[in-house]
């Protein structure tokens, strides 16, 4: 088996093909901060992609309740528990988040290193009962505490939140790998992953061993489909912005305004080409304030997370990583330029290439934690991929008070 | 009613101690080697010409009944992943041929009949032969290659019931499942499998069984004629399938049959209870198929008639002498703790 670099864990990783690196990677940042689960993106994917037979219980975009919801019912546990019985007690992490291992030391292995032999990895096929309650346990909370005690930070003892989840577009899909008619290709010019319609069998490898279950199997057409990353639009063949590359449905549609969509440039060994002016780069690998989903399970996935900062960190580091709480930390007390760039989540369709930072006037100080911070009025402007200012926004809102006549007026 | 000639019944005949001796010989090779594809290789197959009619809609029909037929041993493939299957541990392969067609009958055992996909955890039994498709190549096994493609015919159970009972869709097997509308539903493109033309996604099909060509693993496509025909009926805990073909190929890269003269054919079944699908499947290596008594040139005769009484030109007796070599290598330790048993045992009887 060839072996690849995985830069999200710092170290080299089997994997059934030799070290490949597309151009360009689609990448995402979700705010679970800021999520109000109402699952505008999951219907404006669904009415989109998957509104036919067949499809009734593939959600290529779905939000889910943590801890307890999951789609399909017990995905995460499932397939840690996996990694546990192949590898009793070494799913450890260590070593504090550094710039060659960003998230922590990883000790244990990784799905594809977890594999029995014959096996690209380890995975579970789930069962229509697990796909069929997509929003189960919704908004159930983990309750340690009376809740008339109420709830403070830094962490919440009655807590819940939402995970919003697609495709991860990963670096090393496991679907791509599992598949052993190869009908499953990750494209050079963007990094998306498409299931090719017309060599699928059907034989559910992918949605076997894909560990975010992000393949699904569509019984009408007897094959299994997959987010298609809104290729269409990200490639700039919507008419709407004029040919520019463009955000796929779920994150146009956010009104939690949650999402930021873009390309990353990448490099042959799979590492990110520094690009300090992308707004994903420099959440992602300058803050670092967002992080990849369970990136110990290897496949270095590309949507990422900006941690939510009011639940028990025990939790958040199974999920992220060690370096989530930097991550939180970093999102608490945002440095004057992340608070620009926060800026730019859902503000227009066109992917967003470059930013930049035009300093305003100092606008506000608050406390965060007993220590001040400084609030700055910047705007932010956002670059498509010819270059062309695409949004212009400032840090602070802006405010229109209704004058008094015209109260209880339309 | 027999309907192939009394020749071929009495070669039949003659072949039983060859038979068990081929059965003995594979088994000292799992037991004792832990060769298990081998086993395969060491049995012939012989078509037996027939005048009646072979219905490829019945594979139940009586012509069956006095065809010659061979038990192969199947084994769990793992030679590339991903590793599955050895559910089913043998199949009975029966073959018929008349001046146009060439007809075989597979036979499995399955407790459970699995005939729909329209769950994600839902496949479908089938079975599948495979052929060189270079007349007088001998690919390997695994599907062939670049070199030496393969010829496949494989049988679904899931497209025998759709052409007896219907395609079976997700609201099949969940009545209930209620949506307030369906856009487009007419629309072809929004069953991309379907519309981009793939096999599988196919509401109807002429035959139960898929012709495929293969040069490799992971290469395995539909072909472009379809002229397999065939079917299957599971009946009491047990499968029958029948394929039939024109004995001529239609076109290059397709397995020609000529009478008088042999071929190779493997084997593969798949268990939908068990989860198998691709290569998760109970496989054979190819085995030797004469279409008929094969005329020219006849095979050397083993030089010890201790080893098998067969007649000449009976195919079964080109068993390598190298096998029998090791076989008989490895029977000697066998031989000698029987030996010492039976002492040991006559040892306490004292
Ligand atoms: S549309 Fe945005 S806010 Fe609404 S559920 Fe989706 S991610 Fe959350
Ligand atoms: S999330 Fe799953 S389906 Fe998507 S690319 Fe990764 S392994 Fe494949």
């Amino acid at each position: 088996m060839a072996s690849v670099y995985n830069w999200q864990l710092g170290r080299e990783m089997t994997y059934r093909f030799d070290q490949a690196a597309p151009e360009r990677q689609f990448v995402a940042i979700f705010n679970i901060n800021r999520c109000i689960a109402c699952q505008t993106c999951t219907m404006a994917c669904k009415s989109t992609w998957t509104f036919s037979a067949g499809q009734e219980d593939m959600w290529w975009n779905n939000v889910e309740t943590k801890p307890y919801g999951g789609y399909p019912q017990h995905w995460d546990v499932k397939t840690l528990e996996l990694l546990e019985r192949a590898n009793p007690g070494g799913q450890t992490w260590g070593g504090a988040p550094a710039a060659e291992a960003p998230y922590g030391v990883y000790g244990g292995r990784t799905i594809f290193e977890a594999a029995s032999l014959g096996q690209q990895a380890v995975g579970y096929l789930p069962s229509d009962e697990e796909w069929g309650s997509p929003n189960i346990h919704e908004d159930s909370p983990v309750a340690k505490a009376a809740l008339s005690d109420g709830v403070s930070l830094p962490e919440h003892r009655t807590w819940f939140f939402y995970l919003q989840r697609i495709c991860n577009h990963c670096a090393y899909p496991a679907c791509l790998s599992a598949c052993p008619r190869n009908a499953i290709y990750k494209r050079p010019e963007d990094g998306i992953v498409l299931i090719d319609q017309a060599r699928c069998r059907g034989y559910r490898k992918c949605v076997e061993q894909c560990p975010y279950k992000k393949s699904m199997y569509r019984p009408d057409s007897r094959t299994s489909e997959k987010c298609i990353a809104c290729y269409p639009r990200v490639e700039g063949s919507d008419p709407i912005t004029e040919g520019r590359p463009m955000e796929t449905r779920c994150m146009a549609v956010c009104p939690g305004q949650i999402r930021l969509q873009g390309l990353v440039e990448v490099a042959p060994d799979g590492t990110w080409v520094q690009a300090p002016d992308n707004p994903l780069y420099y959440l992602i690998r300058e803050e670092p304030m967002a992080m990849p989903l369970y990136p110990q399970f290897g496949t270095s996935p590309n949507v990422y997370y900006i941690p939510p900062r009011w639940v028990p960190r025990q939790y958040l580091r199974q999920m992220f990583g060690p370096g989530v709480d930097d991550a939180v930390a970093a999102y608490e007390r945002p440095s004057r330029r992340a608070q620009a760039v926060l800026q730019l989540f859902r503000v227009t369709q066109s992917i967003i290439f470059s930013f930049e930072v035009v300093e305003g006037p100092k606008v506000a100080e608050i406390n965060v934690g007993g220590r001040p911070l400084e609030i700055f009025d910047d705007t932010v402007v956002g670059y498509g991929k010819d270059g062309e200012e695409v949004v212009r926004v400032n840090v602070r809102e802006p405010q229109y008070e209704r004058p008094a006549q015209y109260l209880n007026t339309i | 009613m027999h309907q192939w000639s009394r020749a071929e019944s009495t070669r039949s005949r003659v072949r039983g101690p060859a038979a068990l001796f081929v059965v003995v010989t594979a088994g000292v090779l799992i037991g004792v080697l832990g060769i298990a594809p081998l086993r395969s290789q060491l049995v012939t197959l012989e078509a037996a010409r027939t005048t009646a009619p072979v219905p490829a809609d019945d594979p139940w029909s009586g012509v069956w009944d006095g065809a010659p037929a061979r038990e192969v041993p199947l084994s769990v493939q793992n030679l590339v992943p991903p590793f599955g299957g050895g559910v089913v541990d043998g199949v009975v392969v029966r073959a018929l041929f008349d001046d146009e067609r060439i007809y075989l009958s597979l036979e499995w055992s399955d407790p459970a009949a699995e005939a729909e996909v329209n769950a994600t955890e839902a496949f479908s039994d089938a079975a599948a032969l495979q052929f060189p498709a270079i007349p007088g190549s001998t690919p390997p096994y695994t599907m062939g290659s670049e070199d030496e493609p393969v010829n496949i015919w494989q049988w679904k159970a899931v497209w025998q019931h759709d052409i007896d009972e219907g395609f079976a869709t997700s609201a099949t097997r969940y009545p209930d499942t209620y949506a307030d509308v369906y856009p487009n539903a007419d629309d072809p493109l929004f069953n991309p499998a379907g519309y981009v033309g793939n096999p599988l996604a196919q509401r109807t099909h002429a035959s139960s069984v898929e012709n495929l060509v293969a040069a490799g693993f992971g290469t395995l496509t539909s072909a472009a004629i379809q002229d397999v025909e065939g079917s299957g009926e599971w009946r009491d805990g047990t499968w029958r399938v029948v394929f039939g073909r024109p004995l001529q190929a239609a076109a290059d890269g397709l397995a020609g049959f000529t009478p008088g003269s042999s071929t190779q054919v493997a084997f593969a079944v798949w268990d939908g209870g068990s989860g198998d699908r691709n290569g998760l499947k109970s496989i054979a290596q190819f085995i030797q198929l004469d279409v008929g008594p094969v005329v020219a040139p006849p095979p050397p005769e083993p030089p010890d008639d201790t080893v098998v009484a067969a007649p000449a030109g009976d195919t079964e007796t080109e068993i390598p002498w190298v096998v029998i070599a090791v076989v008989l290598a490895a029977l000697l330790p066998v031989l000698a703790m029987v030996i010492a048993a039976s002492r040991a045992g006559r040892g306490s009887a004292r």
